[in-house]
């Protein structure tokens, strides 16, 4: 039988894969000390999300000392950790529906929703357009991405934001695409469809924004 | 082990390739790595 008990960083981190990630979510259904351990750390990717990708990636060639720039983001969230367990297992559930990013196969993406087309803020060959559908738990972003060009050329991995109305900005998924695909991953956020401000599709390797979407 | 996981968004089986460790070990080495850095902030007076 698999042990879960070491699963939860690399789970909060987005670093299973689907499979496994829906595998480690069934587990936490039924495992109360793994859902409490996922709870305690589920502040810290919005913590670790305050760091540069730049300059995050920069410390594998030179590390040097972040805390301080991690600690004055870990104050600002402090309030919530305090809240306790019960509301942490509330923010566990809600991290989970964030990071469940699920690609599916091509299908209509209009669903109840309104479809609006990304504008390009750097030129690329990648174009997109959202779809976001209120649902009774927050909001659910149905991407269409198009990149142009002939199949076969290296695929790069890219990186859905979203900010909502209090500013802030939270990473809702990720996925790769190369030249002459198309793609319609779905994000999950529990942020409310009203709330949702900007919409950010990035280039994850410069983190540089390449289309964007305001409401 | 948490920059490439969180910032180059890489997977447990990629980093598990990339540095020929098995799978087990990158998600402990995060369990562990995530924890330190968990207990680092919490230890700050605020």
């Amino acid at each position: 039988m698999t042990s879960y008990r070491e699963w939860d960083a690399a789970y909060v981190l987005g670093s299973l894969s689907p499979d496994e990630r829906r595998e480690y979510e069934e587990h936490l259904e039924t495992c109360e000390s793994c859902a409490r351990q996922v709870a305690e750390l589920s502040g810290l990717p919005a913590i670790l999300s305050t760091l540069p990708q730049q300059q995050a990636v920069e410390l594998l060639d030179e590390p040097q000392d972040m805390m301080p720039t991690l600690i004055t983001a870990a104050r600002k969230s402090r309030r919530w950790t305090r809240i306790g367990i019960a509301a942490a297992v509330v923010t566990a559930a809600a991290l989970g529906a964030v990071l469940a990013v699920v690609l599916r196969p091509s299908q209509p993406t209009e669903a109840g929703g309104v479809t609006t087309q990304l504008t390009q803020t750097v030129p690329s060959p990648v174009t997109a357009s959202v779809t976001l559908v209120e649902e009774p738990w927050g909001t659910r972003i149905d991407v269409k991405c198009e990149y142009g060009g002939q199949p076969g050329g290296r695929a790069l991995p890219y990186t859905l934001f979203i900010a909502d109305s209090s500013g802030a900005l939270t990473r809702v998924g990720s996925w790769s695409a190369g030249p002459g695909t198309s793609m319609t991953p779905t994000a999950t956020t529990d942020v409310p469809r009203g709330q949702i401000t900007r919409i950010e599709i990035r280039l994850a390797t410069n983190d540089r924004t390449v289309l964007e979407a305001r409401f | 082990m948490i920059v490439r996981a969180f910032f180059l968004g890489q997977s447990v089986a990629e980093l598990a390739t990339l540095l020929n460790v098995p799978p087990d070990i990158i998600r402990a080495r995060m369990y562990y790595g995530l924890r330190a850095l968990h207990l680092a902030l919490q230890q700050t007076p605020s």
